[in-house]
């Protein structure tokens, strides 16, 4: 005996109406934002959505870009756990973000703060802290690759020496050469931040930081206790956008170091590239972006938890 | 329980499509016809992707020769059209393969050995020994050249040029040290000697780009040595004594200060040659046209250097067919006309490269340095010819890295580099 209670033709009928109904309601509210949704969602679909799926289905896949992918099961999802490479990538990118996101989001708050004065010269300031955003990559890695060169004759080498400081390897040293390439992305980042930073000062009303002056805070203290948690949302923002283009990171990877000394700078998404491209595994390499996904899924999420909670003025 | 049926069957739909999407049976290259016409003639479209091979004020004069490679070949095959494409030299492996998946790929493109290998391995390329039969002058090809574009007794392209890594001294330097254009070393102990006097005196004895291709540091330098990465029984080698002894070699240069600090993974150190810091530089016959352009003659030419072998790397460029052209007995016979004797002739005057062809290589008669480079054409090796060739570079490279470090030992390095190899070998 089927114990589930059916319910009536009647009532089904009346569903399918109410359904019917509701789906012309909507549509007559809503269906020119649809049609002009539209081009949107195709290019979402194509250039989007397919993509990841399809990057799934190629996790199960053994696929050397030309040719037919073989199915191969779970064998690239069981690889992951028996390659040292990729746990060492992955904890490349983590020590990566530890050099990059707090440091970005800290000179960027600096930086806007320092604009945000309004005194002479702030508007060239601006554009002059905003100059490396818009300036080519490959051209500010080669600057940075000229200044941080690994010899006596480099120029922070030089600066180094004047103070009594021995020669620094930078990019040939196991040990600095992920920091320095923090650095680089801080100084090409850190304008952007700025600009977040400063809409979200231009938005805090006037009168708070009166009514700070007239109960006698300090500079310190305003900042403290007005401005730096009146700025929740940006910080929030922020702090997504920061980590996703930290764990996003290949091009001075690629560009300064070649992943290298001994692997140190080999990010997943440097890995990732090298599978895919230069070892023609792409069932791994999807594994591997599959994994990047993960983390910053489960971040972005910790996140929003802890950061991401509405601010009001009043 | 049906929404996950529904989520089953879309799945396998895609994993359907995804499949179907991605094979090769009917893709072919862009919009090419079938190679062959109603009365059995050779027709349809061809896309050739060649790179920038010379500066780009000499654009103009490529173009040039690679239009008369065109109209040759029409000559015989007016039917067939020919299309030339020139993508940079940057990523140009990914934006190949990229398009071959896409198909929209060229029908004939350029390619070295140790891709060709790995290429070949994969199934990305044809083998063209039936298309071309046997009307292409085999034995004008020298043995070496041959080598460099077979893998696994096919034949998978015909090579266009030849590029060999010789020495070039700096001369300021040489005088410094007391010594003259004379005395360039052939040997390593004769090199040896110029090295310690060169560190002496504050110089660099040479530069280690610890982080670009081993084709141009560690490879060389074994093979010198005596020593290799796979011999041709596919046996991990690199190991051996010789590999050992090859390893302790740049260890003791790094620690004496012969070769920069930043050897570990520095990717050029051209400039400081040129800035008269280095005593020698690894030189191609476009480093020698690139110093002549930049008016810089305080250097002399020096040959590979002989330590048990001598030997040096040089790469041997070919132009090759993939395997989803749908043209490819036409694209077969293209590379024919590219590589005939009057094309690498004008093709590699203009580029500075060597012929690949005996009938082509008169073409330096006149030029001192060319011919020396064309004389040791016999020494050089064009890499390690294996599908594996490509993954293991960044592998080996980090154990030499760890070495120069000092985080392992010359033997530890040596060791481990030969089991990073042998893992990728097992990955095959």
């Amino acid at each position: 005996m089927n114990a589930e209670i059916s319910p009536s033709p009647n009532a089904q009928k009346a569903t399918a109406l109410s359904l019917k109904a509701k789906i012309k309601k909507n549509w007559n509210k809503y269906g020119l934002v649809y049609i002009f949704l539209i081009p949107v969602l195709i290019h979402f679909a194509i250039f989007q959505l397919f993509p990841i799926l399809f990057s799934f289905v190629l996790t199960f896949t053994n696929w050397p870009l030309i040719g037919e992918p073989k199915f191969i099961g779970l064998k690239n999802w069981l690889a992951l756990f028996n390659d040292p490479m990729a746990w060492k990538a992955i904890w490349n990118t983590i020590k990566f973000s530890f050099y990059y996101i707090v440091p970005t989001m800290a000179l960027g708050l600096i930086l806007a703060l320092l604009i945000n004065t309004g005194k002479i010269g702030s508007a060239f300031f601006k554009g002059l802290f905003f100059l490396p955003v818009v300036t080519s990559f490959v051209v500010i890695s080669g600057i940075w690759g000229w200044l941080f060169k690994g010899t006596e004759d480099g120029f922070v080498n030089s600066v180094l020496e004047m103070f009594g400081i021995e020669t620094q390897l930078f990019f040939s040293s196991s040990a600095q050469a992920l920091i320095v390439l923090a650095g680089l992305s801080i100084f090409k980042v850190c304008g952007s931040t700025m600009i977040y930073y400063y809409a979200g000062l231009q938005s805090i009303p006037g009168e708070l930081y009166e009514a700070a002056k007239i109960d006698g805070a300090s500079a310190f203290k305003t900042f403290w206790k007005v401005t730096f948690p009146l700025l929740l949302p940006i910080h929030f923002y922020v702090a997504i956008i920061t980590t996703i283009g930290s764990f996003q990171i290949f091009d001075s990877a690629f560009l300064l170091t070649s992943g290298g000394p001994n692997h140190s700078t080999t990010t997943i998404v440097y890995y990732l590239y090298q599978e895919g491209f230069t070892s023609l595994r792409l069932g791994y390499a999807s594994v591997l972006a599959y994994v990047l996904f993960f983390i910053i899924f489960t971040i972005s999420l910790v996140q929003r938890k802890y950061l991401g909670k509405e601010v009001s003025y009043n | 329980m049906r929404g996950k049926k529904l989520v089953s069957i879309f799945m396998a739909l895609l994993l359907v499509f995804v499949l179907g999407a991605c094979s090769s049976k009917d893709a072919g290259s862009k919009d090419n016809g079938e190679g062959k016409g109603k009365d059995g003639k050779l027709s349809g479209n061809l896309t050739v992707w060649v790179h920038p091979y010379v500066s780009s004020e000499m654009k103009d004069k490529q173009n040039e020769v690679f239009a008369k490679m065109a109209a040759d070949f029409n000559k015989e095959y007016p039917d067939v059209k020919v299309k030339f494409e020139e993508i940079p030299w940057a990523n140009r492996e990914q934006k190949i393969l990229t398009a071959l998946a896409a198909s929209q790929g060229p029908d004939v493109f350029y390619l070295i050995p140790d891709m060709m290998a790995q290429f070949a391995d994969k199934g990305v390329l044809t083998p063209i020994t039936e298309l071309l039969g046997d009307d292409w002058d085999k034995e004008d090809f020298p043995e070496s050249s041959l080598a460099a574009v077979t893998y696994k007794d096919e034949l998978y392209g015909l090579p266009i040029l030849h590029e060999v890594r010789a020495n070039v001294y700096n001369t300021k330097v040489l005088e410094a040290i007391g010594a003259s254009k004379e005395d360039v070393p052939t040997t390593w102990e004769e090199f040896d000697a110029l090295a310690k006097k060169a560190v002496e005196k504050g110089f660099y004895a040479r530069g280690y780009e610890g982080g670009n291709t081993l084709n141009g540091t560690l490879y060389p330098i074994l093979w010198q040595a005596g020593g290799d990465v796979i011999d041709e029984n596919g046996k991990v080698v690199i190991n051996n004594e010789k590999g050992v002894k090859t390893f302790e070699t740049i260890n003791n240069w790094y620690k004496e200060g012969y070769i920069p600090k930043d050897s570990v993974n520095a990717l050029t150190h051209f400039e400081d040659f040129l800035e008269g810091k280095h005593l020698s530089s690894g030189a191609t016959g476009l480093t020698l046209s690139s110093m002549k352009e930049r008016g810089f003659t305080d250097y002399v030419l020096g040959p590979p250097l002989k330590g048990e072998v001598q030997a040096t790397f040089g790469t041997t460029g070919m132009f090759v067919v993939p395997s989803n052209s749908k043209n490819k007995e036409a694209a077969a016979k293209l590379i024919k006309y590219m590589t005939n004797t009057d094309n690498a002739k004008a093709f590699n005057e203009l580029t500075k490269y060597i012929p690949a062809r005996k009938s082509a290589s008169d073409i330096y008669a006149n030029d001192p340095e060319m011919s020396k480079m064309t004389e040791w054409l016999e020494y050089t090796r064009p890499g390690v010819i294996h599908p594996v060739a490509r993954d293991i570079i960044p592998l080996v490279t980090a154990e030499v890295q760890a070495m120069l470090e000092g985080s392992k030992s010359p033997k530890q390095a040596a060791d481990d580099a030969a089991a990073v190899i042998q893992g990728e070998i097992d990955k095959q």
